[in-house]
């Protein structure tokens, strides 16, 4: 077989390696742009499980490389002055230059041949050959070429990052958040050689602007930031640059990875953003999966092809996933810096979802319990002093205004939830209580009047009142949801404006406002009356109030409709007088759909300065649930799928949250509450 | 969990006598439920026929479209057919649904594809209003799927894989059901293909079944079960994983491949 690969990077050299050790009658040559010692970046580094892979695939090579390794299984976090160090995360670093230079040399010991310093300008000269392989990274000349075949789908990160050098070795691997006047600057060090580290800084675009840097030269840029940095670096050292420019990290992801003879791999088929440290391991993975599949089914070149891209896509998209999530973290982190540094870190450990509080405490115990009895006496649990175990944070306790929860773990039962008052949770959300019979969502629909006095003992009830507004008049959801009772049962809907929930559904009036507050003060009222300590308000899923808030069931022209302010006027009506009625020594919740899910509807800055709104009326508790607003959503069901909106409210905003969807296990309600994405999780029935 | 078998619909050679004959034989080995899919373009037994010849001669297995292409029926039509296979059947009939995942299909039925989506939430919605004792499923993959099933249907069917990607979809249905406030729990429904003693033939129904998928259509090939270790396995995964129905679907229109199946299982 006649091979030509594009591209001397880590991916071309080591598939260039595997194919000529299963067939030393392979003609396998490797071009290069550049000279075989000239490289950019500075370090590599291998994050994420073991190298085992490596290992089998070629021995030599791995041997090579390991013995090369600076490894390291610390790393610390550094913020506001304090270094949190945490263990258990197995790093390895080498230099990129001493990586590729290893993989040069065993691809020249087995006979392959190797062009450097030569252009590739077009892949026509090459395409007389068995194979072609574009492993010529993130810019590929190969992808380009078949756009049409690969159907690339591209994109950049928001946030500027760029690679520098410094001429120390940090002890371990290093996050370290710097405030400046200019915004935060974030570096990702990691050692890779006895005096030598990469610094990967990373700050936003508006940082990027404002500190100047966007109109510097290479070399003031290099001294400006080592300046943010020097007291990291310590006296006496520098940060050295090579092609440190400061880039948006491109998201490359192809539907396919080859046509005809042409395949690519590494960077050129698919990117993962190096705050996972993965990119270089995917690359070898692929020439490792290509190298077997070849080997596999040696005449059959399309039977190898389509077999290394399905065994790679679904790995590659995993870890693309998990890396857009660690992206979008570091770019978001700056929501976080009023939190105390062991919770900094612990959030900052658990930013995917694969990391949970048990995965931590397995990597280093000491620091999961110091975040425990740390959570523990911050949530005033009792004896706080000298404490060095606590029971986990699911099970910290919470106050609200003078109400005590005794954990953080809540049920919102559909039916029946005077059941459940003694399952373990501190809280127990009631289904709609209606606060009128015209605002019931069926027939059996609780109504506020009706209620029975507050139970006593187990759980704290809140009592969830509201309107059904459109989705009112409907079958019991035994059978379904929206379906209109038969013409005769219904009674009469309103809404924010006279528009049906459903296309099958009946269409509501237009809601007067003069008559939107009295019936939830007289709920409340009752409420009281009955006992219960808790009430919410369910602004949420397209029931009345929400049908004021969101712009798709809000059509309204006078000062309830239009702008996000006029939405804001009823819900806030309500809200104030409830609050108004309400004792002032017991909370208050207000459950909202923070996102529509859907098109046109409430954006995400909107979002924010509703729960802002909320909270300044009174709300001592927000409720964040998603979608529902209008009938037709596109919701992404996952683990903990509501927690990233309770987050972004909870550390936007300023005010606790209750969240909510697909929480199904004690491990995650711990990883949320401590990482403080949520004061209260609801469990999934 | 309960195990169903697929009725040989789709697969090369299946003949009117086979049909009938597979219904029987497959209750009397004590399958619970009998499967059909849906394509237009494709060689392929249209799944609401199959199924009403099914009920003719079959007394007590369920009668299931793993799934039907909603949108590309009128809804008043398929209601009435459904009343019809469900008496005829003495209600056993589950109506599972799904948008699809071929365009062609949509092309050759005239139907616009665009908004097949609300299409089928609408005609979903109608179908139940219709008739509240119809067993409705909606499958598909997407979160808009799993909202669907929780919100008109009674539960969810799987469109394949291993017992891992059942679990996964299984706890999306369940997290869309809980989002709905939908009172109880969804049911879980899933498939498989096997071809036990002639994987050869089996593959190739699969390439070509799958070919729209392009490259896919190798890794359901490879997925095929073809060992009755293989099948034990495969049921044991899904009912670990909480799979209320399975049902397995042939990829060889041989009646043997039944006994075999039964076999594999007992």
């Amino acid at each position: 077989m006649r091979v030509n690969v594009v591209g001397a990077g880590p991916a071309g050299l080591y598939l260039a390696i595997l194919l000529k050790k299963s067939n030393r009658r392979h003609q396998v040559r490797v071009i290069e742009r550049n000279a075989p010692d000239a490289t950019f970046g500075f370090g590599v580094v291998f994050s994420e499980g073991s190298l085992d892979e490596l290992q089998r695939a070629d021995y030599e090579s791995y041997v090579a490389i390991t013995e090369s390794f600076a490894s390291w299984n610390p790393l610390d976090v550094r913020y506001r002055g304090t270094t949190t160090r945490i263990r258990g995360n197995v790093f390895s670093g080498i230099a990129r230059k001493e990586l590729l230079r290893l993989l040069q040399e065993r691809a020249d010991e087995l006979g392959v041949e190797l062009e450097f310093l030569r252009e590739v300008a077009s892949l026509e000269p090459y395409l007389e050959s068995d194979l072609v392989v574009g492993a010529d990274g993130a810019n590929s000349l190969t992808r380009r070429t078949y756009a049409e075949q690969f159907r690339p789908k591209l994109g950049a990160h928001p946030a500027k990052y760029a690679w520098f050098g410094a001429d120390l070795a940090f002890p371990v691997f290093t996050y370290i958040f710097k405030e400046t006047e200019w915004g935060v600057f974030q570096a990702h060090c990691y050692p890779f050689e006895a005096h030598g580290s990469t610094m990967v800084v990373l700050i936003s675009e508006e940082t990027w602007r404002r500190s100047g840097l966007d109109e510097m030269s290479e070399q003031e840029s290099l001294e400006f930031t080592q300046a943010v940095f020097q007291d990291e670096l310590g006296a006496g050292h520098r940060m050295l640059g090579n092609r440190s420019l400061w880039m948006n990290f491109p998201w490359i992801a192809c539907e396919s990875w080859h046509t005809g003879n042409v395949v690519i791999l590494g960077d050129a088929a698919h990117t993962a953003h190096f705050s996972i440290g993965s990119g270089t391991k995917l690359a070898l993975e692929d020439a490792i999966a290509l190298a077997r599949a070849c080997a596999r089914w040696k005449e059959n070149r399309e039977a190898a092809l389509t077999e290394f891209e399905i065994e790679r896509q679904p790995v590659v998209e995993r870890l693309q996933e998990a890396s857009r999530v660690s992206a979008d973290y570091f770019a978001s982190l700056q929501r976080y810096f009023t939190f105390e540094p062991l919770q900094f870190a612990y959030q900052l450990m658990t930013r995917t979802p694969r990391i949970t509080h048990n995965n931590l405490a397995a990597r280093d115990a000491e620091f999961v319990r110091s975040c425990e009895t740390w959570f523990w006496s911050q949530a005033g649990g009792a004896a706080p002093d000298g404490r060095l175990v606590a029971p986990p944070p699911a099970f910290a306790p919470l106050r609200l205004r003078e109400v005590d929860l005794a954990n953080r773990l809540a049920l919102a039962p559909v039916e029946d939830w005077g059941a459940h008052l003694r399952a373990g949770a501190g809280l127990v959300i009631t289904p709609l209580v209606a606060v009128s019979a015209e605002g019931r969502i069926d027939p059996t629909t609780a109504l506020a009047a009706e209620l029975p006095q507050a139970p006593s003992g187990g759980a704290e009830v809140m009592v969830s009142i509201g309107h059904a507004g459109r989705r009112g008049a409907m079958r019991p959801r035994r059978q379904g949801v929206d379906l209109p009772l038969a013409v005769p049962d219904r009674w009469p809907l309103i809404s924010a404006s006279p528009l049906p929930y459903a296309p099958w559904t009946p269409v509501p009036e237009a809601a007067d406002p003069a008559r939107l507050v009295e019936p939830f003060v007289e709920a409340a009222r009752q409420v009281r009356e009955l006992g219960y300590r808790l009430l919410e308000l369910d602004f949420s899923r397209g029931y009345l109030l929400a049908s004021f808030l969101s712009p798709l069931a809000n059509r309204r022209t006078d000062e309830y409709g239009g702008s996000l302010e006029n939405r804001l006027r009823g819900p806030l009506a309500v809200l104030a007088a409830v609050r108004a009625e309400w004792p002032a020594e017991l909370p208050l919740g207000v459950a909202y759909s923070a996102s529509d899910l859907a098109p046109g509807g409430l954006t995400a800055a909107d979002s924010l300065e509703v729960a802002r709104r909320f909270r300044a009326a009174g709300a001592d508790v927000l409720r964040v649930l998603t979608g529902q607003t209008v009938w037709e959503t596109r919701p992404e069901y996952g683990r903990t799928y509501g927690a990233a909106y309770s987050d972004r409210v909870r550390n936007e905003c300023g005010v606790p949250t209750i969240a909510f969807g697909q929480i199904t296990t004690v491990d995650e309600v711990n990883t949320l509450v401590a990482a403080g994405r949520a004061d209260i999780c609801i469990l999934d029935r | 969990m309960r195990v169903g078998v697929g009725l040989p619909t789709s697969t090369p050679g299946a003949t009117p006598e086979l049909l009938v004959e597979w219904a029987r034989t497959a209750e009397r080995l004590g399958f619970t439920s009998l499967g059909v899919v849906d394509r237009v373009v494709y060689d392929c037994w249209e799944p609401m026929l199959a199924l009403a010849s099914a009920a003719a001669v079959t007394g007590h297995a369920r009668l299931v479209t793993m799934i039907l292409i909603g949108p590309l029926r009128e809804t008043a039509v398929l209601a009435q057919q459904a009343a019809t296979v469900a008496a005829l059947s003495r209600g056993r009939l589950v109506l599972g649904l799904g948008i699809g995942a071929r365009h062609d299909d949509y092309q050759a039925s005239g139907v616009d594809p665009s908004h097949r989506g609300r299409d089928l939430s609408a005609q979903l919605a109608q179908l139940r209003m219709g008739d509240e004792t119809l067993s409705l499923l909606v499958g598909g993959a997407g979160g808009p799927a799993f909202m669907r099933s929780a919100r008109y249907a009674d539960g969810y069917v799987h469109g394949g894989g291993p017992p891992r990607a059942f679990a996964g979809a299984a706890a999306r249905a369940r997290a869309a059901w809980c989002d709905a406030g939908r009172p109880g729990a969804p049911q879980l429904w899933g498939q498989g293909y096997f071809a036990l003693g002639d994987a050869e033939r089996g593959a190739a129904y699969l390439r070509s079944y799958y070919e729209f998928t392009g490259p896919f259509a190798e890794k359901v090939a490879a997925a095929n079960l073809v060992t009755p270790q293989a099948v034990k396995d495969f049921v044991r995964g899904y009912e670990e994983e909480g799979c209320d129905e399975l049902v397995l679907f042939p990829t060889v229109s041989e009646l043997a491949q039944l006994e075999r199946l039964a076999e594999a299982l007992a």
